[in-house]
């Protein structure tokens, strides 16, 4: 009786698994809202800049009065705190969200002095403001088939247009497939390593002397990973300094992760090659891998199957979540969900394998199997590496 | 760099040395600087190759946990690289048409170019022509390493760049020269030109990429890729069709022999009916091919019960056979003869079938000549009559040969799988491509050949104003029949080009085609001969693709020539007093077969009378008049004007037959079909093809009716057993002769498809007897659905959606389709070209003002003290 019920539960408990799941797709949406965003700073900053609206300091106008709040709490809170070095953050999901937003609200600034060709320009902004033409490239190559667009005839029209819709769905099929690919590296290696590739730290970088921006102590705050660099790994953030005994806490507990059975006398050397190579090898992975998957999103938007995916009538249970009078509104969006996405990408998912024609098939089965196996084997690759054998938790693995 | 810490180690040892340290001996030193300046050449492929394979060795290590920083960073090139290749097969792949295929590996290749070349070309060019910073600078450090040398503002090393150059950039940047430390003034300025540099790369890129490629794809893709793939395609269906039709492997399919042998090693037999129908299963979705083959092994088991008997023609009887005519001197020329009729017979005599054997050697002596003597014959047979008779027989079922049948059908099956499932589809696929050519490219041209202006065009794009198109092409044509004379010939003389190609392309293939179609008509009703099911099968499957084949090209040539024609109607309207209005109505929207029926309303305001009808016929299906024929001055194109007028007439006048109408012009069937056939063309031999019945419904009921009222009239019961192929006195006892009839006309007895059910040929033959008004006589009493049927007959005559399809389209929605293209190419055109502009003229402008003093960049010197 008693495993009966268990199982019910879990049941249950699964079920409620899969629909936070398939919450998750509105990923789209906040993709899309990202993408304006890009958009408009590139629009503003540029035609700002040309214009010259201001001579001191105009992004703060142009591109928003928030910038000046924000900086203005940024000085009150550094000075209260006098917080102006280095800083690891908490890993949690709130955190990365937050320094995510704060670091994009700053896109304007870093291309403002870009523009102006700033000498502290380095090249962590921009390798930042690389990701623009990344994301408006994509938007570009959606404008370019919507400037075909003929709003006298019925057929090319924007609404009905499957060209459009189809070119549309590729890209976002691009965007979605690269970062699946990437968090198929990341989630495991946190799961079975403890390392999360995006833990995030706060950098303190000295500007020259004189330099207008005039912040606090000359300092300006950088958001960087941990784990980003192999060649400039923060190791120092990993250790508790002044903690006697207990410095090397963080890497003993990293140890019993990659397979120690027991304490180590000095962990930190003992892992330190291991975490290096485990970084390489991730990344390589995590540059390589989006190859496979961005072809499966474009492929999948390319199937019959994907002219059903109806993101407007989602969005519509979406938004009758909130009116509280309406009937089954959850059970609505659920089965909203399940017709208008997820039956959709499965049926496409089927059409990739079984394919138009013998090139088609050999094709889609090849990214297919390549996305299901290539992960599978990046990890199992990477952790196999990583493991620390009993070999050598007697000493130091230089 | 390196140069600046080797100098600070030595100045450190010499200040230690100078305090009294004893100097430590090791042999740590900094290693020499071997970094080196690179000019790349941009357009270099051998770089670009390189580099790639450089990169993919960079992943090779990294998944081996070998690496840095910047070998990592550099796999994202090519995961860019094979991420695209990968998208554009995998599209390519999904798409049939050899352009679109084409075209994605074109469109990702002008992507990665315009990636490329537009920080390379469009900025930092500019950028140097501008300041004298060449952000296209690379270097390799001492590792090897290749980068960009202005890439990272705060590691540039100035040491590998001379002082003269510096200078240079110095100059045109308008640093002052008599300064403190010029060198560092410089290099500092050149450092902000760098930053504001690729800084605009990054903002720009986004735009100009996507908008770059598509511009040049356009201009690929029209201009070179299309007219390219068409002449190729051309040249290829040519070939293909040439090498088809010499078929020297007819029938020579090994492999389903083989197949057949290895799965069925000893005697078919009963049980494997289903295995049989898998082996032959061809992986196709054709239902009717399906049914033929079920109905083709269906009729080799149907036997297998039925048991015979035969005597066996061994050597003794052989020679016994031929010593009862010629004793023991045999000539050598009737063993031959004789020894082949043996052979075709397999050796083997049926019981019942002694006599027919008796006749055969018979013929065979008598018809070789070999024995002339008639009572020599008579007593040789007799004596043949005996040996038969005296010989034991043997038992056999029709499954002994049951294995030969099927090795045949096999055969065939592969046959019909390679010449027509293979072969003919991809002859298709060209065929069908250069027709996409041509109403690709064709309608933007006839558009600029009438020269509409920009609003008129608009409207013309426009379905919802009708009446507006309507006028605005009337007072066009008018205008070109009547009044301008300069302006047709000019006009002409571009449509007649556009005609002229477009017959081009298509007729060699389409002549190709045919004669391809009817080679292997004749081929597969040869070796079918044996299988009804299947023959049936093939007759009507060749009806179909010659329809298709005649459908698009004369869809095209009836489009093509539509502008011409309809300018032929504006000019004969000028001699005849006629109702002008209504009649360019009609011609310019009413001779469209699709809406025929519902737009008859509008040819009654002009047609009440045979003489209006006339009348109208002349001006709208008549010859081309003889101005328009001396401006086109091309028989060739006149004659295809006037045969596409008389398809046209043909058609509609098949069509108004047996609707309702005041036109007196019933013509039946039959008669449509006699004047079809007296034209010489050779397309309109082919229109008998459009004519179907279709007849699946309440079979069962007409059947009996059909019986019913025969067996009131002898004579009439006489003609349908004659057609029905029935024999009264050769059937079995107590057989019903209705009954027979019943089946035969459905098809429920063993012999397969009905009369009723089966194509039109034995339809055919069944109405030239019962023609439809006999018919209708018949059944004047009979019940109001048979009635409803055979009323349904007439109208059904001619399926109107297909004809509508060999129609083409009308001289107005032909042109508002044009014009539709035309607009929204044009408009496309302007918005993504207006895009190109606006971004070149903000990324010159911005390029303008690079270097420039501002807040960041002071641009404070010190004089230089002399």
């Amino acid at each position: 009786m008693t495993i009966i019920f268990v199982h019910a539960k879990m049941h249950m408990c699964f079920q409620k698994f899969l629909f936070f799941c398939k919450l998750l797709l509105i990923i789209p949406y906040l993709l899309a809202i990202f993408l304006l965003f890009c958009f408009y700073i590139c629009v503003v900053v540029e035609v700002g800049m040309v214009l010259e609206v201001n001579s001191k300091n105009p992004y703060k106008k142009i591109a928003g009065y928030q910038m000046e709040k924000m900086d203005s709490n940024y000085i009150s809170l550094e000075k209260k705190t006098s917080n102006l070095h280095d800083k690891i953050f908490n890993n949690d999901c709130f955190t990365k969200a937050k320094v995510n937003i704060e670091q994009s609200a700053e896109l304007p600034e870093y291309m403002y002095r870009g523009f102006k060709g700033d000498p502290d320009f380095n090249f962590f902004e921009y390798l930042k403001l690389a990701k623009l033409p990344y994301f408006i490239g994509g938007i570009g190559l959606v404008s370019t088939y919507i400037a075909g667009c003929n709003h006298l005839s019925p057929v090319s029209r924007l609404g009905n247009n499957t060209t459009v819709k189809k070119v549309a769905l590729g890209v976002a099929g691009y965007y979605l497939g690269v970062e699946l690919a990437k968090a198929l590296i990341d989630i495991p290696i946190k799961i079975f390593r403890g390392i999360d590739l995006n833990h995030p730290y706060k950098n303190m970088v000295s500007l020259r002397e004189g330099n207008p921006l005039d912040l606090p102590n000359n300092k300006k705050k950088e958001y960087h990973k941990v784990f980003e660099s192999v060649d400039f790994t923060r190791w120092d953030l990993l250790y508790k300094y002044g903690d006697g005994a207990n410095t090397n806490e963080t890497f003993d507990k990293l140890a019993k992760k990659f397979g120690a059975t027991k304490k180590l006398n000095d962990s930190d050397s003992a892992l330190k090659n291991k975490i290096k190579s485990l970084i390489i090898m991730a990344s390589s992975w995590k540059a390589m891998l989006p190859a496979f998957f961005a072809t499966l999103g474009v492929g999948l938007a390319q199937q019959s199957a994907a002219e059903d995916i109806d993101f407007s009538s989602i969005f519509k249970n979406i938004a009758n979540l909130f009116k509280k009078d309406t009937p089954q509104r959850f059970k609505n969006l659920k089965i909203s969900l399940n017709e208008n996405l997820v039956k959709p990408i499965v049926l496409g998912i089927k059409q990739i394998w079984s394919g138009k024609s013998f090139a088609s098939k050999i094709i889609g089965r090849t990214a297919l199997i390549s996305a299901v196996g290539l992960p599978i084997l990046a990890n199992i690759m990477i952790l196999n590496k990583t493991k620390i054998k009993n070999s050598e938790e007697g000493g130091n693995v230089q | 760099m390196t140069s600046m810490i080797h100098d600070y180690f030595v100045q450190i040892q010499q200040n230690r040395q100078a305090a009294g340290y004893k100097i430590l001996k090791t042999n740590v030193k900094p290693e020499k600087p071997v970094g080196k300046l690179i000019r790349p050449n941009i357009y270099s492929v051998k770089d670009v190759v390189n580099q790639d394979v450089k990169n993919l060795r960079y992943f090779v290590q990294g998944v081996q946990g070998k690496g840095n920083d910047y070998s990592v960073g550099k796999i994202n090139d090519i995961a860019i690289k094979a991420g695209g290749l990968g998208i554009a097969a995998m599209i390519a792949s999904g798409v049939a048409s050899p352009f679109k295929q084409g075209m994605e590996f074109i469109g990702l290749g002008l992507w990665l170019a315009a990636m490329k070349f537009w920080p390379k070309l469009g900025i930092a060019y500019p950028i140097k022509k501008h300041t004298g910073v060449d952000l296209n600078l690379e270097y390799t450090d001492s590792e090897g390493r290749r980068k960009l040398f202005y890439q990272d503002p705060q590691y540039i090393c100035w040491d590998l760049i001379s002082d003269k150059e510096i200078n240079e950039i110095g100059d045109k940047l308008k640093v002052p020269k008599n300064i403190k430390n010029r060198r560092a003034a410089i290099e500092n300025k050149a450092k902000q030109v760098a930053v504001q540099g690729n800084t605009l790369i990054l903002a720009t890129s986004g735009f100009a990429t996507p908008i770059i490629a598509s511009l040049a794809s356009d201009q690929v893709a029209n201009k070179v890729y299309a007219p390219f793939l068409n002449s190729y395609n051309q040249i290829r269906s040519k070939s293909l069709i040439n090498k088809m039709l010499m078929m020297p492997d007819w029938l020579k399919d090994n492999i389903s022999e083989r197949k057949i042998d290895r799965i069925f090693s000893s005697k078919i037999t009963p049980q494997d009916r289903q295995k049989l129908l898998n082996v032959l299963d061809l992986k196709t979705d054709d239902q009717s091919l399906k049914k033929a083959i079920f109905d083709t092994v269906d009729n080799i088991f149907s036997g297998e019960s039925v048991k015979s008997t035969y005597v066996e023609l061994n050597e003794s009887l052989q020679n016994k056979i031929k010593s009862a005519f010629f004793k023991n001197n045999v000539p050598i020329e009737a063993e031959q003869k004789l020894n082949e009729l043996f052979l075709s017979i397999n050796n083997k005599v049926e019981k019942k079938q002694f006599n027919s054997f008796l006749g055969k050697l018979e013929e065979t002596l008598k018809n070789n000549n070999i024995l002339t003597n008639n009572k020599k014959i008579n007593e040789g047979l007799s004596k043949v009559q005996e040996l038969l008779h005296l010989n034991k027989t043997v038992e056999f079922s029709s499954m002994d040969t049951a294995k030969d049948k099927i090795k045949e059908v096999a055969k065939i099956l592969g046959t019909y799988d390679k010449k027509m499932t293979k072969d003919f589809n991809k002859y298709l696929k060209f065929f069908d491509a250069s027709n996409t050519y041509l109403w690709n490219s064709k309608p933007a041209q006839i558009i600029k050949a009438f020269g509409f202006k920009s609003d008129e065009l608009k409207t013309l794009a426009s379905i919802t104003s009708r009446e507006k198109n309507n006028e605005i092409l009337m007072k066009m044509l008018n205008n070109l029949a009547n009044a301008d004379e300069q302006k047709l010939v000019k006009v002409v003389k571009k449509l007649s080009k556009i005609f002229e190609t477009s017959i081009k392309t298509n007729k060699e293939q389409l002549d190709l085609a045919l004669k391809y179609l009817e080679n292997l008509e004749n081929n597969f009703a040869q070796s079918c001969q044996n299988c009804p099911a299947l023959s049936e099968h093939f007759s009507r499957m060749f009806e179909n693709y010659r329809r298709i084949i005649i459908n698009k090209y004369l869809s095209s040539i009836n489009t093509f020539a539509s502008p011409l024609k309809t300018l032929n109607i504006f000019m004969l309207m000028k001699d005849k007093g006629v109702n002008k209005e209504t009649l360019a109505k009609i011609a310019l929207n009413n001779l469209n077969a699709d809406n025929f029926i519902n737009k008859l309303d509008n040819f009654r305001n002009f047609i009440k009378n045979d003489d209006d009808y006339k009348k109208f016929a002349e001006l709208v299906f008549g010859d081309i008049n003889k101005k328009l024929a001396d401006t086109i001055n091309n028989p060739d194109l006149v004659k295809a004007l006037n045969e596409s007028n008389r398809t046209l007439r043909t058609l509609f006048e098949g069509l108004t037959d047996g609707v309702n109408t005041r036109l007196d012009t019933k013509l039946s069937m039959q008669e449509i079909i006699n004047r079809l056939k007296g034209t010489n063309s050779k397309i309109l031999d082919y229109f008998d093809q459009f004519f179907e019945f279709s007849i699946n419904d309440n079979q069962l009921n007409l059947a009996r009716s059909i019986l019913e009222k025969v067996n009131k009239s002898p004579e009439k019961k006489k003609k349908l057993l004659s057609i029905l192929n029935i024999n009264p006195s050769k059937l079995k006892e107590g057989t019903d002769i209705d009954l027979e009839i019943i089946d035969t006309l459905i098809g429920s007895n063993k012999s397969g498809t009905g009369y009723l059910t089966s194509g039109k040929n034995k339809m055919k033959t069944l109405l030239s007897v019962f023609d439809i008004k006999n018919l209708k006589e018949l059944f004047t009493n009979s019940n109001s659905e048979l009635k409803n049927y055979l009323n349904n007959i007439e109208i059904k005559k001619v399926k109107i959606g297909k004809i509508s399809d060999m129609e083409g389209r009308t001289f107005s929605s032909f042109i508002n389709m044009a014009a539709t293209n035309t607009l929204n190419y044009k408009n496309w055109l302007k918005r993504v070209g207006f895009s190109f502009v606006a971004l070149a003229a903000l990324t010159a402008f911005a390029i303008s003002r690079f270097g420039k003093k501002n807040e960041f960049n002071l641009d404070v010197y010190q004089k230089e003290n002399k």
